[in-house]
């Protein structure tokens, strides 16, 4: 960038002695001034945004997905920041592309210190604040969702009563746990049943012949499901959706901890932050987990080796985790997990 | 508190670095409209009476494939260029929910299930219609405040892109919406991520129980969290048992047509007057909506 900078300032000076009276002279450098002022700001962009992506810290913001708009903006701001030095300099672009309308481009004197100030933060914060990962933050102020199934349908076709819905939050207000209500293992679902064929059968309208389909036949058929970020919020779903069958099973999976007021002092959330576009709409995934160790603090990293069981909230079944161990285990590279997107599932599927 | 603020700024960054690819192509968009569409183009081919347009508009929105955030500046130079701005408040409301991506977003987030994208869409396209409506009838007051002379008009031909001062023009044009615009998203963007960290949003949910005040904390929450209309349904879906599907419907309408962000841009581009009948008759028009959806039993 500071290269860039050293470019553009010597660069300056050239053309603000064209000819013109004196007043006109005067508005001509302050119009340079400007110009070269919005082509500083747009490499400062490029440059900040350039430097997450070739980091990888932009992972940190953004989806994976969205990255590829980010190449584009980048590209953008330097052919504009390009363009404008180009207007600022070369003799008769400038006007040509003013053709009487400049005051159009000019913002009033507070517009200019608006731009300062914002763009400014924009920059400054970019390079001179460090990366942060969201942590348990997220879950206290937007809550907890411990649970994937499928959303209930308003235009019940042939169904007259409402499924168990969608997710549910977990929050400090609601209800208090009852680790009573915790089932043993192995249940083969006392309770469990009626609620468990019907969201199933429910799933299987859009799911059985896909990629749940065979993502549940591959967890079911091995011996220990591992799972791993790429599956986290799959095999959730899936393990919500076929929580009878999976009864018993060993599991393994990694996340953060989060434990708040409203769990039991034996039980904590593991879990995973999902991020669909930007961290604006990041959500909390985690399982619910029993365990006979000492809890360990939130945002402490663990891997845990459990029996998947199931508890009852709030009127639904949502699985419960007892633990056997759990490892501590270093925060990973890869914080977030990704829900996929419709299209994903489109094409993967006929591959 | 050093760290909330981290997290703010984090959340802020990702606002905005994930808008700026959609802000720019929304700033190209609107100078490409400023720069070739011919002067009253749309007093030419469009019929005389503005309420004739507004569902001609509803069915374009669709086939615009753009977002909030584009989609301001280029309304601004659709109805300079003699668009009738009943018209744009219908663009304004329809267009970020009548496309495909959020389409395939909201069908995704509810597990395949179309019901939601269906009512999503349907209502869009109802307040859209209602907002397009008011802003007809007020018409009057309304388009006097919004000035259609732009001192580039004065009997310019319709240029032609083969001339090098013609993407000159767009290349400027391009570069001004962007710092326009954008000084109005990044103040938008900057008090979103303050809401967004500090907002505890179980004391807002704890409020919404019955049909009303449900109805009520999502169209809040959807202003106050700001998300983009392609991500906003995997959020409302993580709303699924606290809330009835007339309230997350709420959410889905209102926060694609208004948020924190968008009006801080709103409020840049078109006249104050215009912003608060659009806020004001978009707001009434999704709550009775909503309400509407409540009152058929829709659960």
């Amino acid at each position: 960038m500071t290269a860039v900078k050293h470019h553009t300032r010597d660069a300056g000076p050239g053309p603000s002695t064209g000819p013109g009276t004196d007043p006109g002279r005067n508005q001509e450098r302050h119009h340079l001034f400007f110009g070269l002022f919005q082509v500083l700001l747009l490499l400062g962009l490029a440059a900040l945004q350039a430097v997450l992506l070739l980091s990888g810290a932009i992972h940190l913001y953004m989806a994976p997905k969205m990255q590829t708009f980010v190449i584009f903006s980048t590209t953008a701001f330097v052919l504009m920041a390009l363009h404008g030095l180009w207007t600022l300099l070369a003799p008769g672009a400038g006007a040509a592309a003013r053709c009487g309308c400049s005051h159009d481009h000019e913002p009033s004197p507070a517009g200019k210190i608006a731009m300062v100030v914002l763009f400014g933060l924009v920059l400054t914060a970019g390079f001179f604040l460090p990366h942060q990962v969201l942590d348990s933050r997220v879950a206290e102020k937007k809550g907890i969702s411990l649970s994937r199934s499928a959303a209930p349908s308003v235009f019940g076709s042939s169904r007259e009563t409402r499924l168990p819905p969608e997710d549910h939050l977990f929050f400090q207000e609601e209800i208090p746990w009852d680790s009573a209500q915790a089932w043993d293992v192995p249940s083969s679902g006392t309770g469990l049943g009626e609620e468990q064929a019907r969201l199933r059968e429910e799933l299987g309208i859009w799911y059985d012949r896909d990629l749940y389909q065979e993502l549940s036949e591959e967890l079911l058929d091995r011996d220990v499901l591992r799972i791993t970020d790429d599956d986290f919020l799959d095999s959730m779903l899936i393990i919500s959706a076929y929580l009878d069958r999976f009864q018993g099973r060993r599991v393994e999976f990694a996340g953060f901890v989060y434990h708040d007021g409203t769990m039991a002092e034996n039980e904590l959330a593991v879990a995973r932050i999902a991020i669909t576009c930007c961290l604006a709409d990041a959500m909390v995934y985690g399982l619910l987990v029993h365990t006979d160790e000492p809890l360990p603090s939130n945002d402490t990293w663990v891997r845990v080796h459990g029996r998947i069981a199931a508890t009852r909230f709030m009127e639904e079944d949502i699985p419960l985790i007892l633990a056997e161990r759990l490892e501590t285990i270093p925060a990973p590279d890869q914080p977030y997990v990704y829900p996929r997107l419709y299209s994903s599932y489109v094409f993967e599927d006929g591959s | 508190m050093i760290d909330a603020l981290l997290h703010a700024k984090m959340i802020f960054l990702s606002i905005v670095f994930e808008s700026f690819p959609f802000i720019l192509m929304g700033a190209l968009f609107s100078s490409l409209v400023l720069v070739l569409i011919p002067e009253h183009f749309f007093r030419r081919w469009l019929p005389e009476n503005p309420w004739l347009s507004l569902l001609p508009a509803v069915l374009l929105s669709a086939l615009f494939p753009i977002c909030e955030c584009a989609i301001i500046p280029v309304i601004r130079s659709l109805v300079r260029k003699g668009m009738p701005l009943a018209a744009g408040a219908v663009f304004l409301v329809a267009a970020p929910v009548l496309n495909p991506v959020v389409a395939a977003s909201t069908l995704f987030a509810f597990g395949l299930n179309p019901d939601v994208l269906i009512l999503r869409l349907a209502l869009s396209a109802v307040a859209a219609l209602l907002v397009g409506s008011v802003v007809c009838l007020l018409r009057g007051s309304l388009e006097k405040d919004f000035p259609r002379e732009l001192p580039m008009d004065h009997g310019h031909a319709p240029k032609s892109l083969r001339q090098v001062a013609t993407w000159h023009e767009i290349g400027r044009h391009t570069a001004s919406e962007f710092f326009t615009v954008g000084c109005y998203f990044i103040f938008g963007a900057l008090i979103a991520s303050l809401f967004q960290t500090f907002l505890h949003q179980a004391v807002l949910l704890d409020i919404g129980s019955a049909p009303w005040s449900s109805t009520v904390v999502m169209m809040i929450l959807a202003y106050l969290l700001s998300l983009c209309s392609a991500a906003d349904a995997f959020v409302a879906a993580s709303f699924g048992a606290a809330f009835t599907l007339p309230a997350l419907l709420a959410f889905l309408v209102f926060g694609p047509m208004l948020d924190l962000k968008n009006t801080a841009m709103l409020l840049g581009y078109f006249p104050a007057r215009f912003v608060a009948v659009f806020i004001l008759s978009g707001t009434l028009a999704v709550f009775l909506l909503v309400m509407g959806l409540h009152f058929l039993g829709v659960q």
